[in-house]
């Protein structure tokens, strides 16, 4: 039997493979342990790279669009430039005029004197607040020791919900490969998910879990009962969990 | 009001993007804000708006690094990720942000790059044409960058229990 590479199952985690070849995979999944155990492994280190990157995120500036800035202060220009022109226009036809007191000041201002030097006006930038070190939402939650939880997730768009069962001994919820925005909440007993769009939610339980139930948008889609899996909801087994789309 | 309609949609993760790969808020502010600009002088289709806007910000980015690692050579000295952590960050944090930099960093550029484009949810063909390796190669290569962070992860973090305990 040919073995799936590491980079297609990586491409399989993904959603990188055209269908075609993720449905030959998937089958080879079902049958091969060892493609199976390798695409858990990348799973979970995709994961764990995943909630380490959090850990660097810092609140974006509250930056505003640079084309905004620079037509309102074209637009400024604008007016002052109108403004000089006309001033100057003025001034000079008053200076023609012998006696006038415009014509008078220029004689007096083109005597030779030291001119201050100005310094540049400040160069506009973007107000910048201070970063803080706050990690952004994570990408991945879990509940170390709890055997009975709730996994509730609302609003996820075009994604797969994949549950793995595992060794682990608590329950936990990642965002992989692509999926993006999820909103994680954490109880004693409940992990919310809120929103997010494409890749794949990973829920992770442990083998042995008293109760755990999986309720996607208020429908019970599995349910776990003293290690006992039930799908509530038909799912599709793909050689590393159960996957629903 | 559509450029500042995009502006509000991808200003914050291409931040979070360029700030993820470079460890420098500043930095990452300056090439995106840049890219930005230069996105002013284009046209462009709404769908290529994004991995452009990415393509560009991330080569400001390497330039910029180009320049400092002179910048580097010339003084005899080069920092480790550990430096771009703010002094006055609770230590339990910081040590964790520093331990995931420096796993970071020991991942090569282009394969830096590439999962940091991944986390942000581009497809294969347009990671490819951003770091420019063949498209079938990018899960082989992701797959491997992964694994090669996590590596170093774990052998960061054991070497700071090692410390630690010794000092």
């Amino acid at each position: 039997m040919t073995h799936l590479d590491e980079g297609t199952l990586q491409a399989f985690l993904d959603d990188g493979l055209p269908v075609r070849e993720r449905a030959g995979d998937a089958e080879h999944l079902l049958v091969c342990g060892e493609c199976r155990a390798e695409l858990d492994a990348l799973t979970r280190t995709n994961a764990r790279l995943a909630a380490a990157l959090t850990r660097l995120d810092v609140p974006a500036p509250a930056a505003a669009p640079p084309v905004a800035r620079r037509r309102w202060g074209f637009g400024g220009l604008s007016l002052v430039r109108a403004a000089v022109l006309v001033l100057v226009i003025a001034a000079a036809a008053s200076a023609t005029v012998p006696g006038s007191p415009v014509r008078e000041w220029l004689v007096e201002a083109v005597r030779p004197a030291p001119t201050p030097v100005e310094a540049p006006g400040p160069v506009p930038r973007v107000v910048r607040p201070p970063a803080a070190d706050v990690p952004a939402a994570p990408v991945g939650v879990g509940l170390s020791e709890a055997r009975e939880v709730e996994v509730l997730v609302t609003g996820l768009e075009d994604a797969r919900i994949r549950l793995l069962r595992s060794d682990a001994t608590g329950v936990s919820v990642s965002a992989v490969g692509t999926l993006r925005d999820p909103v994680f909440r954490i109880g004693s007993d409940r992990i919310e998910v809120v929103g997010g769009a494409g890749g794949e939610l990973v829920v992770e339980v442990p083998r042995g879990a008293r109760l755990v139930r999986l309720v996607v948008d208020g429908r019970r889609y599995a349910e776990i009962v003293d290690g006992a899996l039930s799908l509530l909801e038909p799912g599709e087994e793909d050689g590393a969990g159960v996957v629903w789309r | 009001m559509e450029f500042e309609r995009l502006f509000q949609r991808l200003y914050p993760p291409l931040f979070r993007y360029l700030q993820r790969l470079t460890g420098d808020p500043d930095a990452a502010d300056d090439a995106a804000q840049e890219a930005f600009v230069r996105l002013t002088k284009q046209s462009l289709p709404e769908g290529e708006v994004r991995p452009w806007l990415f393509t560009v910000a991330t080569n400001l980015i390497r330039d910029r690094a180009r320049k400092s690692e002179r910048h580097r050579r010339l003084r005899g000295h080069v920092p480790t990720g550990r430096g771009s952590v703010a002094p006055d960050v609770a230590l339990e944090r910081s040590e964790q942000i520093a331990l995931v930099r420096a796993a970071l960093d020991r991942v090569p550029e282009r394969d830096r790059t590439m999962l940091l484009m991944r986390e942000e949810g581009f497809k294969y063909d347009e990671i490819a044409r951003v770091v420019d390796v063949a498209p079938g190669s990018v899960g082989t290569l992701l797959a491997r960058a992964a694994k090669r962070f996590e590596k170093s992860y774990i052998a960061l973090r054991a070497e700071e229990k090692i410390n630690d305990t010794s000092g």
